[in-house]
């Protein structure tokens, strides 16, 4: 657990008054502020470390006790323990007077803030005592998925900050789509709803399939004995194989459609889109003698075209 | 819009400890819409979001409604450039290896 600076994170020197506190912890909110950066991991990060800085920047009896003991926080309780006895000692019967060691007991959501500050100020209390109620903030996390995932609904369940959540991933989503799980986000404060779970689908590249919305495209190698001749291919598709029928004298590049063979079309249950499959004809290698042969012989036959 | 989808004014206010003012401001920006029924405001649960957002700008930042209003527009902006940026990014894929 590492000591956390709050007078470096809001950018003022030691001895700021309490109007300078304000203006930079203002100033830097209006640059990382949630909601004017969606998306932004980094930016939520530096907001929480920000509004932690500036809760205990902030409150001049928190202030005193971070200003008093500093990197030395872990011996927090310990100096005040010493200190106490020594008072004692001092003047007996006197009790001990100093009352800035409790800060715990503010309620709220502790998970927003770190473990320094939890350990020095106990949980923490958001809002500086409006009684307010807030929807929570909302979160954002990102799921990553194969093309193939997406083939079919399924369930899966993830794990948002600690808690498991089992959602249903729809069939057809497309690659950076965004899906709202309500109530699944940060609990409000002073018991306002909780905010909402965001979660955007990120999908790896296929090797055999590009996507282009619910349709699939495809190429497929050909042997060029059955492009000129004609015949019978075998294809794979994502949900099985196909036989297709070649007519004689088929050209590279040739695309097929197949229809329905796509992807699931989004919230449209039966709707498929289509595959597109693109021939690519396989010139023969390593030709045996006699092969070579065969084809100097055909080559005199002349090229009509 | 079923009666259900609508929460009434008065009650978001208290709830949110907000001016009705600040509701009608927002309104008259064009910023959110409301619903009027028997001469009461509503506002419809599908315009909470955004304007639970608005108030956390409102009081965390110290945004004016004009200022609100710029920020809206820039996040809408934001938002439907980064749809178009996905959009792109999805049929560049169609060309990658």
């Amino acid at each position: 657990m590492a000591f956390i600076d709050y007078y470096k994170v809001l950018g003022v020197d030691k001895n700021a008054d309490e109007k300078t506190i304000k203006n930079a912890y203002r100033k830097l909110a209006r640059k990382l502020h949630p909601d004017l950066n969606p998306d932004d991991a980094t930016a939520n990060k530096k907001f929480q470390e920000l509004n932690e800085a500036n809760e205990v920047l902030g409150d001049p009896e928190k202030r005193k006790k971070y200003d008093q003991y500093g990197e030395n926080w872990q011996h927090a309780d310990a100096y005040e323990q010493a200190k106490q006895q020594q008072r004692q000692y001092a003047n007996p019967g006197a009790g001990g007077n100093y009352a800035g060691g409790d800060f715990g007991g503010f309620g709220g959501d502790d998970t927003d803030f770190s473990e320094f500050f939890q350990s020095m100020f106990g949980g923490g209390a958001r809002g500086g005592g409006r009684q307010a109620r807030y929807r929570g903030q909302d979160y954002n996390a990102e799921l990553k998925l194969n093309l193939r995932d997406v083939a079919e609904a399924h369930k899966q369940t993830l794990t948002v900050n600690g808690k498991n959540i089992r959602i249903t991933i729809p069939a057809g989503v497309e690659n950076g789509q965004t899906i709202k799980i309500a109530g699944h986000g940060g609990p409000g404060v002073n018991g306002g709803p909780a905010g909402d779970l965001y979660i955007k689908f990120v999908i790896a590249n296929d090797p055999d399939f590009k996507r282009n919305g619910h349709d699939l495209y495809r190429t497929i190698k050909v042997d060029l004995y059955t492009a000129v001749l004609g015949g019978e291919i075998t294809a794979d598709t994502l949900n099985g194989k196909v036989k297709l029928k070649l007519k004689p004298e088929t050209q590279n590049g040739t695309k097929v459609k197949l229809k329905g063979k796509g992807l699931p079309v989004y919230k449209k249950a039966g709707e498929f889109g289509d595959l597109y499959l693109t021939y690519d004809i396989q010139i023969p290698t390593n030709l045996t003698d006699k092969q070579r042969e065969l084809f100097e012989e055909l080559a005199k036959t002349g090229n009509k075209n | 819009m079923a009666t259900k989808d609508l929460i009434p004014s008065d009650d978001f206010c208290v709830y949110h400890q907000v001016e009705q003012t600040f509701i009608q401001s927002l309104q008259e920006e064009g910023l959110l819409h409301i619903s009027i029924v028997n001469k009461k405001t509503f506002i419809p649960t599908d315009e909470l979001p955004k304007l639970e957002k608005m108030i956390h700008l409102y009081r965390d930042l110290d945004i004016n409604i004009a200022g609100l209003a710029s920020v809206h527009h820039l996040l809408q902006k934001l938002n439907d450039m980064e749809t178009e940026l996905w959009m792109l990014r999805n049929r560049l894929r169609l060309y990658e290896d």
